[in-house]
């Protein structure tokens, strides 16, 4: 059935093709008549094998168009389905009726025509219950939900694009799918046509019921998904026209669209469109989009005020780029420079990667996350040497001195949370209430002759002189400063482990023996390419001097100058034509979390390599971690 | 490749230049006695090594004799800095060099007479440099954002900048004191432009010389010879303007015009080096070859204006001068760019 036309005429030429259409064209008008001539009923079938008529098929090849028939997979229910859903066209069109044959035996043969859904009814009904089951997904009853349900995907490289278009070809919905599509596309065209004084009152009325469609289908697809599927359904034939646009479309058009991965918009947009929410409207976001599409270098110092790294960050083709390459999970905002701590910033964002929650997105938040991760990995790995940062107060009752771990600020969910720890602190010294809550403010906030502050706990420290791992506070109970409790302690912790027998003490131990995460030593960039382009979420982080990572920021000037620093590496891209060009996405500790950069794969190496010289152990200092 | 054949002998290292096979730049290797990676600065002439021990010693070797300059806690890192004065050196003593993890933390700053064996603390910041014959050194102060410049002779003479960068947390400025009453250094503006920014010591006056034409370039400053150079080098994307211009240091003024040298419409890595010799300056150059960008060593001859590539390996990221000789940290290893010291050896 479905093996290739035998044309005797040439076929391929453009003067051919028209012949083609001719002859197929008078083809189907001769076999229409001769089997009207012999009129059969479908009871006169009864019982019979039922098929569908060979030049009926050749036919609906020669005029369906191609992006349907990649459908079909050489499957015959798919090829129903597409009947089913009115995408297949023979000379006349849509077909209504079908040509078919019968066979008593081997020798005789009954041609009829009987309507599509007879035919489906004989043939799609009982030979395709899978898909059949399918099709009751896309009534009208049933559609909406249905639609709600998928996810829509937006293909982020290569790899995902062809992922998802093999997803879409076999799917069996998708001709359901563009049926609507092609509905909703023909409202337009029928409007006008609707007009033309020729046509007879019945064609007029049968057009006016498939403008009706139309509109009834639109009004189950918002604009987005729309656009995502008329683009699917206009290159089912070819992958490549399929992928092209996503990846050459803009990071940020994409995440506009599918409205997935929005926090990638919200934090630089809103400093672009100088908001003081992150709650930005679509209209905000659009025109923040529509900004970074015309000016490439508003990516590079948007929202520095707000979420401190190192400037400039990457243009906005570069970010976009690289976020199309990248695979880290960063639905949230960290602040490097508030924190003053790149150690504690490279683990927490490899705790949240795979963690793979968000986290509140109070702003102040994106100061004592990365602390309060750290600090729940170290002290439940019992390393209190990693995170000695405690609150410390006289215990009269033991007659010895009290301490209590802390981060520095407040966080809504962590135990160490600085409020609660010096509210817990005043409950145990000063027989304060439990419900006391202790307000951390910047000194020029603390009022003290206004009456909200006549009573309560204020915590007040200076901004210019504060950091979320050392920041002197005074404490202030009912207009009287709190003395007896003080702040003790430093942050110094090895990264990778500096000595064989601190080795428990590392934070990469701790990772190892607390998350229970595989680390693998990578050495070569085939081997990070191997890792970084899988489907699990591995990646890498490493240490090595960051004036080799990134020398246009930071210049040797000293002998043996090395400025160790901790990177996370998620993603590589590597020239077709040239295989030495070897780029790998990655986001050193003081970078903006949403702004990875696009560095060479040498200069890491490079790093790691000259950092290693000046290591005790002399370890190699970059593994993958999944 | 030639094979350098002058040793220069100290009782701590024998330095030599070795065209070894593992080399991986088509320069001669630095290979010292004592391990290289604990040496933080050797003379011209090899007569003096500054050199660490893992329990956070810094010592200096000369004459046959090894003396304790500083001492640290285990893993200290030193960092020297000189001038082509040689009269004293600026050392950075860096405390918790594996396990601090904060690069804007501040570090015990030393100053040392050329070779001598005992050091005064001066101060506590980053970056020490030397100016004006080795009479001033400036240093700055991450957290508050201050640069600190001091006479070494009066330390009463002492002035206090306050940086207005309030969009690169990580930034460092460059300074250049002129003579006693100038001091230039740069800054950036609330929207991202570097420039070059004029201080008066005598009326504490600050005024703004140079603004980079467009955001996201670094400014680069060196003096040699009553020559300043100013480099100037975009950090965003790969295309956009390199150049370096000079200007004479003895007559500036806030309306000198600096004189072109250098440009390219790639983004140069930078990375100025104007003391190694009177006739060249030294920085990494980008070049393009198909869809690649290239980073290379290069000289820059000021009075030809020609380009010679020091380096062909096209993933070049530092060159340091280390009292005129140009070495190149690559892949673990020291290589040797320029050693005007040696022909001087080799002269005799």
């Amino acid at each position: 059935m479905f093996s290739g036309p035998t044309y005797s005429e040439t076929i391929g030429l453009i003067e051919g093709l028209e012949k083609l259409i001719s002859i197929d064209r008078e083809k189907y008008k001769n076999k229409a008549q001769i089997i009207a001539s012999n009129p059969k009923q479908l009871n006169d079938l009864n019982g019979l094998q039922i098929y569908m008529d060979e030049d009926f098929i050749l036919s609906l090849m020669f005029h369906s168009d191609p992006n349907y028939l990649a459908l079909t997979s050489n499957d015959i229910c798919r090829f129903y389905t597409l009947l089913d859903a009115d995408l297949l066209k023979t000379a006349n069109g849509v077909p209504k009726n079908i040509m078919v044959y019968s066979k008593k035996d081997e020798t005789s043969k009954e041609s009829a025509i009987i309507t599509k859904e007879e035919f489906l009814k004989l043939t799609f009904d009982q030979k395709c219950q899978k898909i059949k089951n399918e099709r009751n997904n896309f009534t009208s009853e049933n559609l909406k939900a249905t639609i709600s349900k998928e996810t829509f995907k937006i293909p982020t490289n290569q790899k995902s694009c062809d992922e998802n278009y093999k997803f879409w070809i076999a799917y069996p919905g998708t001709p359901y799918y563009c049926s609507n599509i092609k509905k909703i596309n023909a409202i337009e065209k029928l409007k006008k046509k609707v007009t033309e004084s020729t046509l007879s009152a019945r064609q007029k009325q049968l057009i006016r019921s498939q403008i009706l469609e139309g509109q009834i289908a639109k009004k189950y697809f918002t604009d987005d998904q729309y656009r995502y599927l008329r683009h699917l359904c206009d290159n089912l034939a070819n992958r490549s026209s399929y992928c092209d646009p996503y990846q050459k479309q803009s990071y940020w058009n994409k995440i506009l669209v599918a409205n997935n991965k929005m926090e990638y918009l919200r934090y630089p947009c809103q400093g672009i469109v100088e908001k003081n929410t992150l709650e930005l409207s679509k209209g905000d976001l659009e025109s923040c989009v529509q900004a970074i599409n015309k000016n490439n270098e508003i990516c590079s110092f948007s929202s520095v005020a707000r979420y401190p790294s190192l400037t400039p960050k990457p243009s906005c083709k570069e970010i976009s780029l690289a976020l199309n390459n990248s695979k880290l999970f960063a639905n949230y905002k960290d602040c490097p420079g508030n924190i003053d701590n790149e150690g504690i910033i490279n683990i927490s964002r490899i705790l949240m990667h795979f963690a793979g929650k968000e986290i509140d997105k109070n702003q102040t938040m994106c100061n004592t996350n990365p602390s309060a991760l750290f600090a729940k990995l170290t002290l439940d790995s019992d390393n209190d040497q990693a995170w000695n940062l405690r609150l410390c107060y006289p215990d009269k009752i033991n007659n010895r001195e009290a301490c209590i771990p802390t981060i520095m600020g407040q966080h809504t969910t962590s135990e160490y949370s600085e409020d609660k720890v010096i509210a817990e602190i005043l409950y145990q010294t000063r027989g304060t209430s439990r419900t006391l809550k202790c307000n951390i403010i910047e000194e020029g906030e603390y009022k003290p002759h206004l009456l909200q502050y006549k009573s309560g706990c204020f915590v007040i420290y200076k901004s210019d002189n504060c950091s979320a791992t050392n920041c002197p506070k005074k404490i202030i109970l009912d207009e009287r400063e709190i003395t007896h409790i003080k702040y003790k302690g430093d942050i110094f912790f090895d990264y990778f482990p500096n000595s064989f027998s601190k080795d428990r003490y590392s934070i990469n131990s701790n990772l190892i023996e607390q998350k229970k995460f595989k680390m693998t030593q990578i050495t070569n960039f085939t081997e990070l390419k191997r890792r970084l382009t899988s489907t699990d979420p591995a990646i890498a982080h490493g240490v090595g001097c960051l004036e080799d990572i990134l020398p246009n920021f930071f210049k040797k000037v000293s002998f043996n100058q090395c400025t160790p620093m901790a990177f996370i590496l998620d993603g590589v891209m590597q020239s077709d034509s040239d295989e030495d060009d070897k780029m790998v996405i990655t986001r050193t500790a003081l970078d903006d979390l949403h702004s990875p950069r696009i560095v060479k794969w040498n200069n890491i190496f490079n790093a790691i390599k000259n950092f290693q010289q000046f290591h005790p152990l002399n370890s190699w200092t970059l593994y993958a971690i999944y | 490749m030639q094979y350098i054949n002058a040793t220069i002998i100290s009782f701590a290292s024998i330095m030599m230049f070795s065209t070894s096979t593992m080399a991986k730049l088509d320069l001669p290797e630095l290979i010292t006695k004592q391990a290289i990676n604990n040496i933080r600065f050797i003379d011209k002439s090899g007569q003096f090594t500054y050199y660490q021990r893992k329990s956070g010693m810094l010592l200096l070797s000369s004459n046959f004799s090894s003396n304790e300059l500083i001492s640290g806690i285990p893993n200290s890192n030193y960092l020297i800095h000189s001038s082509p004065s040689r009269k004293n050196i600026a050392i950075e003593k860096i405390d918790h060099f594996l396990d601090g993890n904060n690069i804007r933390q501040s570090h015990d700053l030393y100053i040392s007479k050329f070779g001598s064996k005992s050091v005064e603390k001066i101060g506590n910041g980053v970056n020490p440099r030397l100016h004006l014959n080795d009479q001033f050194i400036s240093y700055f102060i991450p957290r508050t954002k201050e640069l600190i410049i001091h006479s070494l002779e009066q330390r009463s003479r002492k002035w206090t900048i306050k940086l207005l960068n309030n969009v690169n947390p990580y930034f460092s400025p460059e300074v250049i004191v002129l003579n006693e009453e100038e001091i230039i250094y740069t800054d950036i503006n609330p929207k991202g432009y570097s420039a070059i920014v004029y201080y008066n010591t005598l009326t504490k006056k600050i005024t703004t010389y140079l603004k980079a034409s467009t955001p996201g370039s670094k400014i680069e400053l060196c003096l040699n010879d009553n020559k300043l150079y100013i480099g100037q080098f975009r950090q965003i994307e790969n295309f956009g303007e390199s150049k370096i211009d000079y200007i004479d240091s003895k007559t500036f003024s806030l309306k000198s015009q600096p004189i072109g040298l250098y440009t390219s419409n790639l983004n140069d890595t930078g990375n100025l080096i104007c003391t190694a010799n009177k006739n060249s300056i030294y920085f990494i150059q980008t070049n393009q070859t198909g869809q690649r960008f290239k980073n290379d060593l290069v000289e820059l001859d000021i009075t030809t204006k020609n380009i010679k590539m020091i380096t062909q390996q096209g993933d070049i990221t530092q060159a340091i001068n280390m009292d005129g000789r140009i070495v190149i940290p690559y892949q673990g290893k020291i290589f040797v760019a320029t050693n005007n010291s040696v022909k001087k050896e080799e002269e005799k």
